[in-house]
């Protein structure tokens, strides 16, 4: 039991080194069973060791070396797995295997399938670790590593430029994020000496509420969790991210590596709830993520944009929860969520899989008929996201709201805002894909059928979590049976400033009624817009509304970047280059080792060979030091 | 007596000139595996079990002081290895049939290693400025006549500037000696114990300071580098970019801020603004680079700038992250001259956008690079990122907004090198297909990628390797008089 999670962690890096070294000579179905048997091992590691759990409050530790030792700096490379890594291991095991396994059905006609087995065995790995370390500092080897894979998956398609220019937007965008995370581990390691969890935490509980050095931390850390998990105003990578193979959009761009950062805020809850300045701003960050990003994917065509920005916004819900002290709600929210959009973006990829690789929605319509799983676990997912009852949606979502009305109303009444806005772009989606007259090409039409059985597996799997996922925290007005809440009680419970807040039963049953009315409202509202009317294959966004084209347009937000940092630092690039370099510091130097020619030149002129001139030089050189020498006293 | 090491590539030098031309390349070949055999069995800890000490000291002027004073340390140790290392690999990549004038090629190479194991190995400070002096001659005559065309005019400017900067660290060595009581002495450890004034420190300071940062080259005296390192051939960028300029550090670290610690106290932060602009400034320009080499030289100009401002922090985690990070980076620059050596020779060109798809036909050239960048921008499990990560800590210590800076410049790092990968591998092939890495090249490339993950996983025999000898050195500066050798 006490090497499990060691071996967990390596069994996907097993798989990435098999795959990868035998990229090219190992045969597909091989490829396939390595890649998916590592990490339904990494699953059945992870059950055995959830069963554990159950028995025990105790959280495993695995001291494996000494990493870095230098000066004030210690680093040792360790383990740790208590419960909340638990949560996290069986979203990244669990619904990683599923997607594993589509997976071979979906890439099966591509020419880089071993590769792509590699990729996503490396990126379990590094997710792993991400997790399971048990310090900031062994996290951040996972979180670099996730980012590295997230790049080269985004670029999988490498031969297309602008699929790269995506791959690359996000490295360096996370990047950005990334050295938040840095300064606060050197900062950690100035204030705590260590970055070991329970070092800091123990350290961190003697510092008074908001001490600045606290704050300045959680913030840093906080500018993590903004790159990786797309927040405002680092989210732009996201929807760019979604040019890789979507059973990658599902598993690192949806469900795992992109909630990293939320993991991260709950991890170091102690620091947070220490820090009440640094929560406000998280509050207000994922509220006006979640609202902004909705806002986006009302108008988009591409499916998967539609879903990226769905992802984007439900991340913003996350750290509203975490925001308002409420971390249970958010890991609730976060397992959830990798239930219905893992499950919505494979379903996306099966449709795409079907019309082959077209992902305009316009071009799609009335597909219900052709791809019948596909449609019904769509819908189920559709409903789960949208909070439907009894979905899984439906709970983590009213938890939120909850939540977040303890803090502040105006967040509330956004955030509830954007819950009709979610269900309103989601229905629109369906509405789009599956309803409404076919309007693919004529000539592909005949080519859609429905996917193969590996694929529909996994979907259907799927389907049955977000449906039931919801029942891992019922509300209080069922009673005591929260069990997510009650699992992660030893977590949380050594923090006293988590209170849990009592809700009166009339306003949980506000919320539920106000979910529901969202829901069918906006079921009402896209169906008169986007059933009744007749869809255009093409719009003309010129003559639309002003909201609608800044919302098409994504609020030219990649435009300003492109015009207030990209092409400033490449301005100055080039005006270093070719002005500033050639023409003043080069000047300097060559004008400097030209005046020493020159003076050598004006020197030679002396020395003419006339003997007579030289007898002068001296007489008036001696008169002169004469003179001085005379004077001087 | 392993410090005789010194000896032994210059009588390679002098048998390459006078063997059979067939020879030649044998002979260097035998004295580069010699030199690093020997210098691995002078590991610490190995050199002890052999009964192999470094240490020597031989009489030389002794009237004026000057003896030949060697010694090793941790610190010299990694530089001296570095220095053995990559010389089979610099004779490795540059076959003897690729070069004009095969005999005299490796006669200047080998030439060059003596006084580069002599700079790291003295503990006398003309002793040091001999060597230091002497390195230079062989490589002026590597890039004047096996550079690319315009050669002559940037080699000679490269000679003169960096010969002015030596100058100024002659005067200040020879004005230290001055303080040293009778009889005086060049030892370093002498040098340590002066008691200098505040005003002596300063200009001491500035004239070190101007002497190493044309070598190392830090912002804005380096404006002789990015030509060089562009005309040079292979086997001479990599001897600049990966020894040549660790020399500058070196003497920053063994020379400079031991003796001069109230001048780094006062006047250090403008040595660090100038460090931490230069990193800036270098990213920046090799964003928008077109020329491969020049890119790896401005990015050289920038890492190197971090390495340098993690000295100027005079703390044990800048220090160590320094010295571990010159290491890396020698390695690092190696592989990725000899990446673009390999390009060009493939495709005629190491231009940017005449590049392009070259991952269609080099396929494990182009996952082997893509590890050489990873470790380059300091990514998690690479040698990169123990080096970058020391170095930052020590600046962040130091001031919270030198690491900022300095980090900023490391967010740029990725953008210029991905942007390098997108559009030299990714993509549309522009041209005919060409063949992948060959086993003889794949191999250069392999040493490196095993020392890049190696360091990467677990860097911390290297780590302890220094860390004696950095806080010796920094318990010097701390207390200047307390100082015994």
């Amino acid at each position: 039991m006490q090497q499990a999670p060691l071996l967990l962690l390596f069994l996907p890096l097993l798989g990435f080194l098999i795959n990868g070294l035998g990229y090219g000579f190992l045969r597909r179905k091989v490829v396939a069973w390595i890649g998916c048997s590592t990490v339904g091992g990494a699953l059945a590691l992870t059950l055995v060791l959830f069963a554990h759990s159950l028995t025990t409050d105790e959280p495993l530790r695995l001291q494996l070396f000494d990493w870095i030792k230098a000066g004030t700096l210690h680093v040792a490379f360790g383990l740790l797995t208590d419960r909340l890594t638990l949560v996290m291991l069986l979203v990244i095991t669990g619904v990683g295997f599923l997607i594993h396994v589509y997976s071979v059905g979906y890439m099966w006609d591509d020419v880089g399938f071993g590769k792509f087995f590699a990729f996503l065995n490396l990126f379990v790995f590094f997710m792993l670790l991400l997790v399971l370390a048990d310090s900031f500092l062994v996290m951040f080897i996972g979180w670099e590593g996730v980012g590295l894979c997230s790049y080269l998956l985004i670029g999988f398609w490498w031969k297309n430029h602008e699929y790269t220019a995506a791959a690359n937007k996000a490295f360096i965008m996370n990047r950005i994020g990334d050295l938040g995370f840095l300064l606060a581990l050197f900062l950690m390691f100035r204030t705590f000496g260590s970055t070991q969890y329970d070092v800091v935490f123990q350290k961190a509980s003697a510092f008074v509420a908001d001490d600045p050095t606290l704050v300045a931390i959680t913030m840093l850390l906080f500018v993590g969790a903004i790159g990786k998990s797309a927040q405002i105003p680092l989210y732009t990578w996201l929807p760019d991210a979604m040019a890789g193979p979507t059973p990658v959009s599902a598993l690192i761009h949806a469900a795992t590596m992109v909630t990293a950062g939320v993991y991260l805020v709950v991890r170091a809850h102690v620091l947070y709830a220490l820090a009440p300045t640094t929560l406000t701003v998280i509050l207000w960050i994922g509220t006006a993520t979640a609202l902004w990003a909705a806002l986006i994917a009302l108008t988009q065509d591409d499916i998967k944009k539609v879903l990226a920005y769905s992802t984007v916004s439900q991340l913003g819900y996350m750290f509203a929860a975490a925001g308002s002290l409420a971390f249970v709600t958010s890991m609730f929210h976060l397992v959830t969520h990798a239930f219905f959009k893992a499950l919505l973006f494979l379903g996306a990829g099966s449709v795409i899989h079907a019309l082959h690789h077209e992902q305009n929605m316009r071009n799609m319509g009335g597909l219900r008929a052709l791809l019948p799983v596909t449609f019904g676990t769509m819908v189920v997912g559709t409903l789960a996201i949208s909070g439907a009852p009894p979905l899984a949606g439906f709970f983590s979502k009213d938890e939120i709201l909850l939540a977040v009305s303890d803090r502040s109303v105006v967040a509330f009444l956004l955030l509830a805002v954007t819950a009709l806005l979610t269900s309103v772009y989601m229905f629109r989606l369906l509405f789009l894909v599956f309803y409404g007259s076919c309007r693919t090409a004529p000539h592909q039409r005949e080519k859609i059928h429905e996917a193969s059985a590996i694929m529909r597996w996994p979907l259907l799997v799927l389907a049955a979590l977000s449906a039931i996922g919801g029942f891992l925290g019922l509300p209080a007005l069922f009673g005591n049976v929260h069990a997510l809440s009650g699992y992660l009680h030893p977590i949380f419970v050594v923090n006293p400033r988590l209170v849990p807040h009592e809700h009166a039963h009339a306003f949980e049953i506000f919320i539920m009624c106000l979910s529901v009315a969202l829901v069918v409202l906006a079921a009402y509202l896209t169906y008169r817009r986007y059933h009744l009317r007749p869809v255009e294959r093409s719009v003309a966004i010129p003559a639309m509304p002003r909201w609608y084209r800044w919302s098409y347009y994504k609020f030219y937000v990649d435009e300003l970047y492109n015009s207030l940092i990209v092409r400033p630092a490449e301005w100055l690039g080039d005006y270093f280059q070719r002005r500033f370099e050639p023409r003043t510091l080069d000047a300097v130097v060559e004008g400097t080792g030209r005046f020493a020619q020159r003076l050598g030149q004006m020197l030679t002129g002396l020395q003419t060979g006339s003997v007579a001139a030289y007898l002068l030089w001296m007489m008036g050189s001696l008169i002169a030091l004469l003179w001085y020498a005379l004077f001087k006293s | 007596m392993l410090s005789f090491i010194i000896l032994l590539p210059l009588i390679a030098a002098l048998m390459v000139l006078v063997v059979p031309q067939g020879y030649c390349r044998r002979v260097s070949w035998v004295s580069a595996w010699m030199a690093l055999a020997l210098v691995v069995a002078g590991a610490p800890g190995l050199a002890e079990v052999l009964g192999l000490t470094w240490r020597a000291e031989l009489a030389w002027m002794d009237a004026l002081g000057v003896r030949i004073r060697l010694d090793n340390d941790g610190l010299s140790y990694l530089l001296v290895l570095l220095t053995a290392l990559l010389y089979p690999l610099s004779l490795w990549a540059v076959p003897a049939s690729s070069v004009r004038k095969p005999r005299l090629y490796d006669a200047l190479l080998l030439f060059t290693q003596a006084p580069l194991f002599g700079v790291f190995l003295a503990r006398d400070a003309l002793i040091f400025y001999i060597f230091y002096e002497l390195a230079l001659i062989p490589i002026f005559f590597l890039v004047a006549f096996w550079g690319t065309d315009p050669s002559r005019r940037i080699t000679m400017k490269f000679f003169i500037y960096t010969l002015a900067g030596s100058l100024f660290l002659f005067v200040a060595i020879l004005y230290l000696y001055l303080q040293t009581p009778q009889p005086h002495s060049f030892a370093f450890d002498t040098l340590y114990a002066l008691p200098l004034t505040a005003e002596q420190q300063a200009l001491l300071f500035a004239a070190l300071f101007f002497a190493f940062a044309v070598k190392i080259p830090i912002f804005p005296f380096h404006t002789w580098q990015p030509d060089t390192y562009t005309a040079a051939p292979l086997g001479g960028s990599i001897l600049l970019a990966g020894i040549m300029l660790k020399m500058g550090i070196y003497g920053l670290m063994r020379l400079a801020v031991p003796v001069i610690p109230s001048a780094l106290e006062h006047w250090g932060w403008l040595a660090m603004v100038l460090c931490i602009a230069g990193t800036l400034y270098g990213s920046l320009v090799a964003l928008r680079q077109t020329d491969l080499k020049r890119l790896v030289a401005y990015s050289s100009l920038a890492h190197v700038g971090l390495i340098a401002a993690g000295v100027l922090t005079a703390n044990s985690s800048g220090w160590q992250g320094a010295a571990l990070q010159m290491f890396n980076h020698g390695i690092i620059v190696f592989a990725l001259f000899f990446s673009v050596d390999l390009l060009e020779r493939r495709y005629g060109t190491r231009q940017l956008n005449q590049l392009g798809g070259v991952a269609a036909h080099m396929r494990h050239f182009s996952w082997m690079f893509a590890l050489v960048l990873l470790a380059s921008v300091g990514l998690p499990l690479t040698n990169g990122f123990v080096g970058e990560v020391l170095l930052l800590n020590g600046l962040f210590q130091y001031h919270t907004t030198a690491a900022v800076f300095a980090g900023l410049a490391v967010v740029l790092s990725v953008a210029y090198m991905l942007r390098w990968y997108r559009l030299v591998f990714f993509g549309a092939a522009h041209q005919e297909p060409k063949t992948d890495v060959r086993p003889a090249e794949a191999v250069a490339l392999s040493v490196c990628l095993v020392l890049i993950l190696v360091i990467g996983i677990y860097p911390l025999p290297w780590l302890q390797m220094t860390e004696q000898v950095t806080s010796q050195l920094l318990s010097i500066m701390h207390h200047p008089t307390a100082v015994k050798p």
